[in-house]
């Protein structure tokens, strides 16, 4: 029987081993996880036993097959976790990482692929949230007389108009007049599209430098 | 032969088929204004030329209804030639429709439009590398002067051939294509729009779909924006190569005092006041003459003839629906639609829609919708047909309401008439504002309650340019047609109902039966009713019936200021008028036409009593 204890153990043994290629020491791993060696050697006994580790010296972590394989799942419990609270839900990335600590243990395989799978969908708002780690600027952000790049156009069905229009990602558009409102009228291959600001804050892009 | 005539948006496409027929067709610098196709014949040598003009389109692989006429007009195979205009200011972009129309194998000529605007913003254009680039003859026009559009016709007769180019599209697409042509036995433009999914149903529209579900997830973009992106490449590569441009024109300095976040408001503001002050005292003016006129060349005479009382009835009801229709509303409604025909000829309207937008959108609709609302001070007809060029039927519902609510020059006469005579300038303000408030208010609960997706604003700006008279004088005339083909017919029938009515003594009958209701709820005579009653068949025929049923022209001796407040703002409230019920009818259907009646009729009934109530 794993405990959240053993987990934290396995996930943070596989991370130091990803991180210096090389076999973790009891001292490295409890720094890691803010706790005392000794606890971390009394967990690696119990993990042990269940045939997930070897404990070298009673120092030295060696990760079985099995260990592994159950420290990688952790671990990617934890990534999809802390990205789906963090650019999704918008919470602060510490806080995330914090809460998908407890959260890790608790959820199935199953909610975690399927969280995954909503962040990774090809359409949808999952994707634009994941693929930035800090969130990609749409055409309202920038002020008038602005050189912009398009990135990707979100707008969700009924769009096609922008595509034939030239408003597609790799092109270069010059935010020509910006309401308060945030309707704008953007240049576009000579001509002057004036868009709704529902619809300009679904064209992300970048500034040309 | 039937030729059609295609092309974007303000290419000029209606200009060379007014030229080429002669026809009167509207002639357009706002986008989308011919929604129906216009035919014309012509003659060349021996052959009967049925020329078409399409609607101003930006593909043809889109679902707006304009996108949707045109590539079932060109996909059935109706049309055996094809002349597609482009604008040599926006070649690139011009180019994207082209290369659609092209894979279609329908044999064509391009004709070059704007060769005068180009030259002077210094674009040159290899016409002659352009037509091997692009396998099809090409012909510099600049149809504003006329220049070689003479030489439109007998190229598209004798000299039109297939285009030769062909977009490489992204090698996925081109796989994709394959596989749906050797499935399924389609063309190649089959192929293409099933994979966009337009316009395809049954077992093409399921592979097409797969196949395009493994295209998006490999490139992390949807279909359309690939096969877009291609075309648009595509396109560029094509200008890059024949367009020589010489200088940057610089930005126009009126261009960015128009649409600017500080002054654009402002400007749209003072114009819009500017063009209803200017319409209500012009069209005062040309009333005045007009009805005078009347009176005394049709209607004296009529009477000095003294005909029995039933002829004498009806013929008078004939004469005076002539006078109010031509008299009346139509100094008013032309006076305004030139006004506006100028508005739209030099561009600004796009610009006051895009300024207009985000106070659209609180009632529901977006920029676009504003040019329906402007048009409804004219007269609610024409308004009411403009709001086909809406995108989504949620927006069409709303204008629908909003429309019919706006102070039409027929209201406007109502209220100058009777309230400003009588109540003094002041309360006929009012009576504006409370009717600005209500449609205002309508907006937003509409903008909550009606059904349906929203779409926001796509609208490409139209460049400035200097109104041409012509232009604007045959625009005003093709709106006031409009006028006077449904609305005057039916005002004229109307009249002779009214009269025909009054004859038999059916209004004071009906002035017995609504009397305790009229004088308990609305604080009116029972004739005033029946007169308000009566006016949905014609606005101003309210206050005309009302003069009659009174007895007098002198309304302050029989009515109380309060009372002819509260006729007033019902009137103007009340049904929409039968002319407009009827083109509601047609344009968005039965159940929101009733539904259009029904509210102002409650609205109309509430408002008043709560008049009387307050200042009665």
């Amino acid at each position: 029987m794993r405990t959240s204890a053993g987990e934290d153990l396995l996930e943070a043994a596989c991370i130091l081993r990803e991180r210096k290629k090389g076999m973790p020491t009891a001292g490295e791993v409890a720094s890691l996880l803010f706790v005392s060696p000794e606890n971390v050697r009394k967990e690696a006994l119990r993990l042990e036993e269940g045939g997930y580790l070897r404990l070298i010296n009673d120092d030295i972590l060696e990760l079985s097959e099995k260990g592994i394989e159950e420290g990688m799942r952790i671990m990617k419990k934890h990534r999809v976790l802390e990205c789906f609270l963090s650019e999704i839900l918008g919470m602060k990335r510490s806080a995330a990482s914090e809460e998908a600590c407890i959260l890790e243990h608790a959820i199935s395989d199953e909610t975690t692929r399927r969280l995954e799978g909503f962040m990774t969908l090809p359409r949808g708002r999952g994707r634009r949230l994941q693929r930035g780690r800090k969130r990609i600027p749409a055409l309202v952000d920038f002020p008038e007389g602005t050189d912009l790049k398009v990135l990707s156009v979100l707008c969700p069905g009924g769009c096609e108009r922008l595509g034939d229009l030239g408003i597609l990602p790799g092109e270069v558009v010059r935010i020509v007049h910006i309401l308060n409102g945030k309707a704008v009228v953007v240049r576009v291959k000579g001509c002057d599209i004036a868009l709704s600001p529902e619809i300009a804050s679904s064209i992300l892009v970048e500034r040309m430098e | 032969m039937k030729i059609g005539l295609i092309g974007n948006p303000n290419v000029g496409k209606s200009l060379i088929f007014h030229q080429l027929t002669g026809i009167g067709v509207e002639v357009s610098n706002y986008p989308g204004t011919t929604v129906n196709l216009l035919s014309g014949a012509l003659c060349y040598g021996k052959e009967r030329i049925e020329l078409v003009d399409l609607p101003g389109i930006y593909s043809l692989d889109g679902r707006s209804p304009e996108e949707e006429i045109v590539r079932n007009f060109i996909r059935n195979g109706d049309v055996e030639r094809l002349v597609a205009i482009l604008d040599a200011t926006h070649l690139e972009r011009n180019l994207y429709l082209l290369l659609q129309v092209a894979e279609y194998r329908i044999p064509l000529i391009v004709v070059l439009n704007l060769m005068d605007e180009a030259a002077k913003q210094g674009i040159e254009i290899d016409s002659e590398k352009l037509s091997s680039i692009l396998g099809v003859e090409v012909i510099p026009v600049t149809a504003i002067q006329g220049k070689n559009v003479q030489e439109i016709v007998p190229a598209v007769l004798f000299r039109s051939r297939i285009p030769g180019i062909t977009v490489p599209y992204d090698l996925h697409i081109e796989a994709a294509i394959r596989s749906l042509v050797t499935i399924h036995g389609v063309s190649r433009v089959a192929a293409l729009q099933a994979l966009q999914g337009t316009a395809v149903t049954g077992d093409l529209a399921e592979s097409a779909a797969t196949l395009a579900a493994e295209i998006e997830e490999a490139h992390r973009m949807s279909v359309p924006q690939i096969i877009a992106g291609n075309r648009h490449h595509c396109a560029g590569r094509i200008a890059d190569r024949v367009v020589a441009k010489r200088q940057q024109a610089p930005p126009g300095s009126l261009e960015s005092i128009l649409a600017s976040r500080v002054s654009g408001p402002l400007i749209l503001t003072f114009v819009l006041i500017a063009i209803l002050l200017a319409v209500f005292f012009i069209g005062s003016f040309l009333e005045e003459l007009l009805v005078g006129a009347f009176e005394s060349l049709a209607i004296q005479p009529f009477l000095s003839l003294d005909p029995p009382p039933l002829e004498k009835q009806v013929g008078l009801a004939v004469l005076l629906a002539f006078q109010a229709g031509l008299g009346i509303a139509f100094p008013f409604i032309f006076t305004f639609y030139i006004f506006i025909s100028l508005l739209e000829d030099s561009g600004y309207l796009t610009r006051a829609a895009f300024l207009a937008d985000s106070i659209m959108h609180r009632l529901g609709m977006h920029g676009q919708g504003i040019i329906p609302l402007i048009l409804g001070f004219g007269c609610n007809v024409p308004a009411i047909m403009s709001i086909r060029l809406l995108r989504t039927r949620r927006e069409r519902v709303i204008a629908s309401f909003l429309v019919s609510m706006v102070p039409c020059s027929a209201r406007t006469v109502i209220i100058a008439g009777i309230v400003a005579a009588f109540a003094g300038i002041g309360a006929a303000l009012s009576i504006y504002l409370i009717i600005f408030l209500l449609i205002i208010g309508t907006g937003l609960a509409l903008s909550r309650i009606t059904p349906g997706e929203r779409y926001g604003m796509i609208l490409e700006l139209t460049p400035l340019r200097v109104p041409r008279p012509e232009n604007v004088i045959a625009k005003s005339w093709y709106r006031i047609r409009e006028f006077l083909l449904i609305a005057m017919p039916l005002l004229v029938a109307a009249s002779i109902v009214l009269g025909l009515l009054q004859y038999a003594g059916f209004f004071d009958l009906f002035a017995k039966i609504i009397a305790p209701f009229s004088e308990t709820v609305l604080g009116l005579p029972g004739y005033a009713t029946t007169a308000l009653f009566f006016g949905i068949l014609r606005k101003e025929m309210a206050l005309e019936t009302l003069v009659i049923l009174s007895g007098t022209a002198d309304l302050g001796s029989v009515l109380t200021t309060g009372q002819i407040y509260v006729f007033a703002l019902i009137s103007v409230l009340f049904i929409p008028c039968i002319s407009t019920v009827g083109v509601l009818l047609r344009v968005a259907g039965a159940r929101v036409t009733f539904l259009v009646s029904l509210y102002t009729l409650i609205l109309g009934i509430c408002i008043g009593a709560i008049i009387n109530i307050l200042i009665i």
